[in-house]
């Protein structure tokens, strides 16, 4: 049997409740900043938008505990345009814990102050994957007490955009599977997020891209504990977004599988 | 099981998964799996798993944890096995 894992100090407790106040009162200038930029400036469009918001509001049902998004990644924005796909401006202003939680990598923030402004406003965590084992237990412990507390966190299980453009289920990474197993009650959200115009990964999408979506919603369980249980149920993670995505192809390219 | 017997098998565990073989071929036990060899970190668990496969042998996450180095993981197996 695992060790219970360690708890959140009380000083990391006290930055992720300024982090979570200070973005709160941001939203609606963070949120609709994103999306005129988006919108407007990019040319993007979500298709299908309001059904899928009403069809995961209604299988989510009454859960309010902890919800961990896991979506593929091909862009270096998948993140921002989820957090426009999974709620509006105005209901993260109403229920804050909606707002999705982003783990980006430290590396990729860089040292520029706007961008970091930016990260911390929107809720990012910044991750140092492969860095000391003290560092990365104490990130674990704050995604784990934000999802105990009913917050969303999103985690692209592939653990980087796929070179493929296909969701790679045999590289994938298994941060997704050990949060599931230590955080009792997780759901997952299995995210299928891509332009019509997405071959490969790039940094943007296409000016004028038109994105679809698939998603379900899991449980998943594993009879083995420890790391064995965390393989097993990142396997079960990724697995269910490869057949998202051939869902995806069979309805938006019949013809170019 | 000796020192030698769990350093081979330990080896040829991580052998394909380490983009850098060289620390392994100089038998350089103070070698970082996931530094020096350049073993991702996912790919860690997998080589933990293995060595319990084949050691017949349970690591927990707090022990898995502190497998930094060829010689941890050769200490830590052999000390279970």
């Amino acid at each position: 049997m695992s060790p219970t894992p360690p708890a959140l100090g009380h000083r990391d407790r006290l930055e992720l409740f300024l982090q979570r106040a200070v973005a709160w009162v941001f939203t609606p200038v963070s949120y609709y900043l994103a999306w005129f930029w988006m919108r407007f400036v990019r040319g993007y469009r979500i298709s299908g938008l309001r059904a899928f918001r009403d069809e995961l509001r209604r299988k989510l049902g009454s859960h309010r505990g902890p919800l961990l998004v896991c979506p593929n990644h091909l862009t270096a924005i998948d993140s921002v345009v989820l957090v426009w796909a999974l709620g509006s401006g105005l209901h993260y202003f109403q229920k804050d814990r909606d707002f999705v939680w982003n783990l980006p990598e430290r590396r990729n923030l860089g040292e520029g102050l706007p961008l970091r402004v930016a990260c911390y406003l929107c809720k990012c965590i910044p991750v140092l994957r492969q860095g000391p084992p003290e560092v990365t237990a104490r990130t674990m412990a704050r995604i784990r007490h934000l999802l105990a507390g009913g917050h969303r966190v999103m985690i692209f299980p592939e653990g980087t955009r796929s070179r493929s453009g296909r969701v790679d289920t045999q590289e994938f990474a298994y941060g997704a599977g050990r949060l599931v197993q230590e955080v009792p009650g997780t759901r997952v959200l299995c995210v299928y997020l891509r332009g019509l115009n997405q071959e490969t990964c790039s940094d943007l999408p296409r000016r004028g891209e038109t994105f679809h979506l698939g998603f379900d919603i899991l449980k998943p369980t594993s009879p083995n504990k420890g790391l064995r249980g965390s393989r097993d149920i990142s396997r079960l993670i990724i697995e269910r977004l490869a057949s998202l995505e051939e869902e995806w192809f069979v309805t938006h390219r019949p013809t170019r599988q | 099981m000796d020192q030698q017997t769990a350093l081979e098998k330990v080896t040829t565990i991580i052998k394909p998964y380490a983009k850098n073989l060289a620390p392994l071929e100089e038998g350089n036990l103070d070698a970082r799996i996931l530094e020096d060899l350049g073993v991702n970190s996912a790919r860690l668990v997998d080589i933990i798993l293995a060595f319990e496969d084949e050691f017949e042998i349970s690591i927990d996450d707090e022990t898995a944890d502190k497998v930094r180095t060829i010689n941890d993981a050769v200490r830590i197996v052999s000390s279970q096995a």
